[in-house]
C-alpha cells in the first residue's frame, strides 16, 4: 500500500523536481549556481557510496580517491597534447572520451582494490580503504607530469559537437534574455548527469545484483548459501561504487575550472559519508538530499552569516561569521541524524512484530540497522 | 496523465513568480562591475577561520586600516574604495562559489591567500580579466596576465639566501648545505633556488622533507649532521622553525641558518630557545620586516597599529598594507580606464613600483613571466625588536637570474 501511495506522490513530485532545476539558471545569481553544480556533482559521487554502504553494506573511506581519480583522468585525457603554458602531459581526445575514460579509470581502480574489499568488511574495510586517500595524496602531488602536483591542473571545458559548456563557443549565448555562461551551460551537463545517474542507480538497487548485495548486507553465510558469489558481489559493488565517483570527479573538475589534491583529502571521504547517512544509507534519493543538504550548507551559511548583526567584524579574533556557519553546520548534521535515528527507531518494532513484514519495509528496516 | 502535465507547469508558474521577484541574474547594463560614481568595490579571499587565520587576519586587517586611510583622505578617482573580505577557512571549494558570489560586485582582486586557492581561481579570474593581486609568491602564479606576484617568486628568496651564506656568512664555494622544507607547493620553488645556486657556487645539497604536522626532527638533524653540512636553509611552518634550530643547536651544528619569512612569525620566535636566538640566524623575505627603519614600513606601522593598537607585530601587517598599497597604484593610474581590462593593462604598464621599501627594490610588472624583482630582504633573528626580525638589507647574488622558472617556455 506504501509502495501504491509512493509512486502517486513520487511521480509528479519528481516531475516537479526536474522542472524547477531546468527552470532555476533562469533565475539564479552566479553564486547559486555555481553551489549548484558542485551540490549536483556530490549527488552522484554520493548515490555510488550510498548503493556500497547502504546496499551492499561495505564501509568505504576512499571515496574521493576514485572521485579525484575521475577528475584527473577527465583532465589528462582532455588536455592539449602541446600545452601553450606548462609542461603537462595530455592526449588531446575529445571530452566525451574523457568523462567515460574517466568514469571507466575510477572503476576499474575500484575493482583492483577488490581482493581487499572482499576479505574485509565493516570498520576493517574502512580503515582499510583510508590507505587509499593517503596513497592518492601521494599519488597527486608527485606524479606532477601527469597531476600538476600541488599546483593541480586546470581543467578544459566540456564540448558536444563544438558547442562549448564554457564561457566562449558560442560567445554570448542568449536563452530568453538571460545570457548561458559556463555556469548555465554545465548545469544542464550535471543536471542530465544527475539523472541518468538516479535511474541507474535505481536500477542497480532493484536489480537481480542489487538484492544479491543486499543479501550480502544482511548475511554473508546466508548469501553463500542461496549460491550467492559473496566475494564477487563485494568487488562489483566497489567497482559500481567507484564508477559513480568517477562520474562525479569529472563533474566537480567541471564546476572547478581548475583541481588541486587539497579538494581530495580525507575531509571530502568523510563528507560523502555524512551526505549517504543523513540522506539515510542505501536510499538513492537520500544521498540526493544528503548531498545538497552538506555540500551547499557550509557554502550558504558563510555567505550569508555575514549579514548577522551581533557577530564580530571581519579580521577579529571574536566569535565571527565563520565560527558561526561551522557552528551551525555541526549542529545542523547532529539534528539531521537525530531525527532519522529516532523515524527508524520508531518503524523498527512494526517490520519486526509481524511475521509477514512487507519486504520492501524490513529492507529499509536493516538498512538502517547496517548504518555504522 | 492529467497530474503528470500540471506539475512542471506549476512548478514553472510559482519558479517564475519567485524569479520575477527576486531576480538577481540580470548584470548590471553596461556598467562597470565594482564601480558606481562614489565607490570602487574591492574583493579579498583570505583565510580567517583556517590553517593560515593566525597571518591572514594580520594582513586583512593592515589592508583594512590602509584602505581607512586612503577613504579618509579622499578616496581613489573622487571615490571610496570598500574591501569585500571574503573567509574561505583554505577550502577550493569555499572559495570558488564566494568567488563567484562576488564577482559581479568587484572591479579587482586585492588578494587571494593560499596557492592551491589561488591556483583553483586563476582560470576564472584570467578569463574574466580580473586584477589579482596579494597571490603570494609560489612560481606557479607567474604566466598569467591577471595575477600580480608581490615581489620575487619563492626560488628568487632560495637562491639569493645561499648566495648570501657564500658571500657574507663565510661559507665556502664547495661545501654541503642542508635544506628542510615543507611537502608541497614550496617544494618544488626550494629545488629551483637551489639548483641555480648549486651552479654557481659548485654547492652540494642535503634536502629533507618534512610533513606540516612534525615536530620532532631528531632523525633530520642527525643525518644532518652526519653529512657535515656547512649551513641550512629552512622552508618551515612557524611552529616548527623554533623546533628546529633548537635540535640542530643541540646537536651541536652551530652553522648559520636562513630561514623562509612565512615560517617566520612571533610564535616562532617564542618556540626558539633563549641562548640560540641571536645566534646566526637569519630569515630571507620578498616584505621588509616589522621593525625595517624604511619610510614605507613605518607608515604601515603607524597606520596598522592606529586602527590595531593590540595587533600582533608580524610582516603579515607589512604585507597586508604592501599589497593593498600596490592595488591602490594600479588603480589610481587607471582613474581615466577604470574598467577591469583597464586595471590589468595598468598594472601590466608599471615598470618601476616604490613601495617605499615594503617590498624590495622597484618593482617591475611588465612581463608576467618574470619576476617584478631579483632581490630579496635578510634579515637577522633578534628578539628585543617588534617582530624579532632586525634588517640588514636588501641581497641580490649572482644566481637569481639563472633560475628556470618552468612556465617561462
Amino acid at each position: 500500500m506504501s509502495e501504491l501511495r509512493q509512486r502517486l506522490l513520487g511521480a509528479p513530485a519528481i516531475g516537479l523536481a526536474i522542472a524547477a532545476m531546468l527552470v532555476l539558471p533562469f533565475v539564479l545569481d552566479d553564486f547559486w549556481l555555481q553551489i549548484g553544480l558542485f551540490a549536483m556533482a556530490y549527488a552522484v559521487g554520493a548515490i555510488g557510496l550510498t548503493m556500497l554502504i547502504g546496499t551492499a553494506g561495505q564501509l568505504s573511506l576512499a571515496h574521493a580517491f576514485f572521485v579525484a581519480i575521475g577528475g584527473y583522468t577527465y583532465c589528462f585525457v582532455t588536455a592539449p597534447r602541446e600545452p601553450i603554458v606548462g609542461d603537462l602531459d595530455g592526449l588531446g581526445l575529445p571530452p566525451v572520451v574523457g568523462l567515460a575514460a574517466g568514469i571507466v579509470l575510477a572503476g576499474l581502480a575500484g575493482a583492483l582494490f577488490g581482493p581487499v574489499a572482499s576479505r574485509l568488511r565493516g570498520i576493517y574495510l574502512g580503515l582499510a580503504s583510508l590507505a587509499l586517500v593517503f596513497i592518492g595524496q601521494h599519488l597527486l602531488l608527485n606524479l606532477t607530469s601527469v597531476t600538476g602536483g600541488y599546483s593541480g591542473r586546470i581543467v578544459d571545458p566540456f564540448t558536444v559537437a563544438g558547442f562549448s559548456f564554457s564561457d566562449s563557443d558560442p560567445v554570448g549565448l542568449q536563452v530568453a534574455g538571460v545570457a548561458f555562461g559556463g555556469l548555465h551551460r554545465n548545469w544542464y551537463l550535471s543536471l542530465g548527469l544527475l539523472i541518468l545517474a538516479v535511474v541507474v542507480g535505481a536500477r542497480i538497487v532493484g536489480s537481480r545484483s542489487g538484492r544479491a548485495m543486499m543479501m550480502v548486507r544482511d548475511s554473508e553465510p546466508a548469501a553463500g548459501a542461496l549460491g550467492i558469489d559473496v566475494p564477487r558481489v563485494k568487488v562489483v559493488a566497489f567497482t559500481i561504487s567507484s564508477m559513480f565517483a568517477g562520474a562525479c570527479g569529472v563533474l566537480l573538475a567541471l564546476a572547478f575550472g581548475s583541481i588541486v589534491p587539497e579538494s581530495f583529502s580525507l575531509a571530502m571521504s568523510v563528507s560523502f559519508l555524512v551526505m549517504v547517512v543523513v540522506g539515510g544509507a542505501g536510499r538513492i534519493g537520500g544521498a540526493v538530499a544528503g548531498a545538497t543538504f552538506v555540500s551547499m550548507l557550509p557554502l550558504v551559511l558563510t555567505r550569508y552569516s555575514g549579514d548577522i548583526p551581533f557577530l564580530a567584524p571581519v579580521g577579529s579574533s571574536g566569535f565571527g561569521a565563520p565560527q558561526l556557519s561551522q557552528t551551525i553546520f555541526g549542529l545542523a548534521v547532529i539534528a539531521a541524524l537525530l531525527v532519522r535515528h529516532r523515524r527508524s527507531s520508531n518503524r523498527r518494532p512494526r517490520s519486526t512484530g509481524t511475521t509477514t513484514a512487507n519486504p520492501s519495509e524490513s529492507a529499509t528496516a536493516a538498512q538502517e540497522r547496517s548504518i555504522p | 496523465m492529467k497530474a503528470r502535465l500540471i506539475a512542471p507547469l506549476a512548478a514553472t508558474a510559482i519558479v517564475g513568480l519567485i524569479a520575477s521577484g527576486c531576480s538577481t541574474s540580470t548584470e548590471s547594463s553596461g556598467n562597470v562591475p565594482g564601480v558606481t560614481d562614489d565607490e570602487i568595490r574591492i574583493g579579498a579571499l583570505t583565510d580567517l577561520s583556517g590553517p593560515f587565520s593566525a597571518s591572514g587576519r594580520v594582513q586583512i586587517n593592515a589592508a583594512q586600516a590602509y584602505w581607512d586611510d586612503v577613504n579618509a583622505d579622499g578616496g581613489v578617482c573622487g571615490r571610496d574604495v570598500v574591501l569585500d573580505v571574503q573567509d574561505h577557512g583554505y577550502d577550493p571549494q569555499k572559495a570558488v562559489s564566494q568567488y563567484r558570489a562576488i564577482a559581479g560586485d568587484i572591479i579587482g582582486v586585492q588578494q587571494i591567500l593560499g596557492t592551491p586557492i589561488v591556483q583553483a581561481l586563476l582560470p576564472t579570474l584570467t578569463e574574466a580579466n580580473v586584477y589579482t593581486g596579494g597571490v603570494g609568491w609560489a612560481s606557479v602564479a607567474l604566466g598569467n596576465e591577471v595575477a600580480q606576484v608581490p615581489g620575487e617568486p619563492y626560488p628568487v628568496d632560495i637562491a639569493n639566501a645561499v648566495d648570501y651564506m657564500v658571500t657574507d656568512l663565510g661559507v665556502p664555494a664547495g661545501s654541503t648545505i642542508g635544506s628542510v622544507y615543507l611537502k608541497g607547493d614550496i617544494s618544488a620553488d626550494v629545488k629551483l633556488g637551489l639548483e641555480a645556486a648549486g651552479k654557481t657556487h659548485d654547492l652540494t645539497f642535503v634536502e629533507r622533507e618534512v610533513a606540516p604536522p612534525d615536530a620532532d626532527f631528531s632523525a633530520i638533524v642527525a643525518s644532518l649532521k652526519q653529512e657535515g653540512v656547512d649551513a641550512v636553509m629552512l622552508s618551515v611552518s612557524p611552529a616548527q622553525f623554533g623546533g628546529l634550530v633548537n635540535q640542530l643547536r643541540a646537536s651541536g651544528l652551530d652553522v648559520p641558518v636562513i630561514g623562509q619569512h612565512f615560517g617566520w612569525n612571533p610564535a616562532a620566535l617564542e618556540g626558539l630557545a633563549a641562548d640560540v636566538i641571536e645566534d646566526d640566524v637569519y630569515v630571507v623575505s620578498p616584505v621588509a620586516p616589522y621593525a625595517a627603519d624604511l619610510e614605507g614600513v613605518k607608515e604601515a606601522v603607524a597606520s596598522y597599529e592606529k586602527a590595531q593598537p593590540d595587533g600582533e607585530k608580524d610582516w603579515s601587517a607589512i604585507y597586508g598594507y604592501g599589497i593593498a598599497d600596490l592595488m591602490h597604484q594600479a588603480l589610481e593610474d587607471s582613474c581615466d580606464d577604470l574598467t577591469r581590462e583597464g586595471l590589468v593593462e595598468t598594472m601590466r604598464g608599471q615598470t618601476s613600483i616604490d613601495t617605499g621599501g615594503i617590498f624590495v627594490s622597484e618593482l617591475d610588472f611588465e612581463d608576467p613571466f618574470q619576476p617584478a624583482t631579483l632581490s630579496s630582504y635578510i634579515s637577522r633573528v633578534d628578539a628585543d625588536v617588534p617582530g624579532g626580525l632586525q634588517l640588514i638589507g636588501p641581497t641580490e647574488g649572482e644566481s637569481a637570474p639563472d633560475i628556470a622558472f618552468p612556465s617561462g617556455s
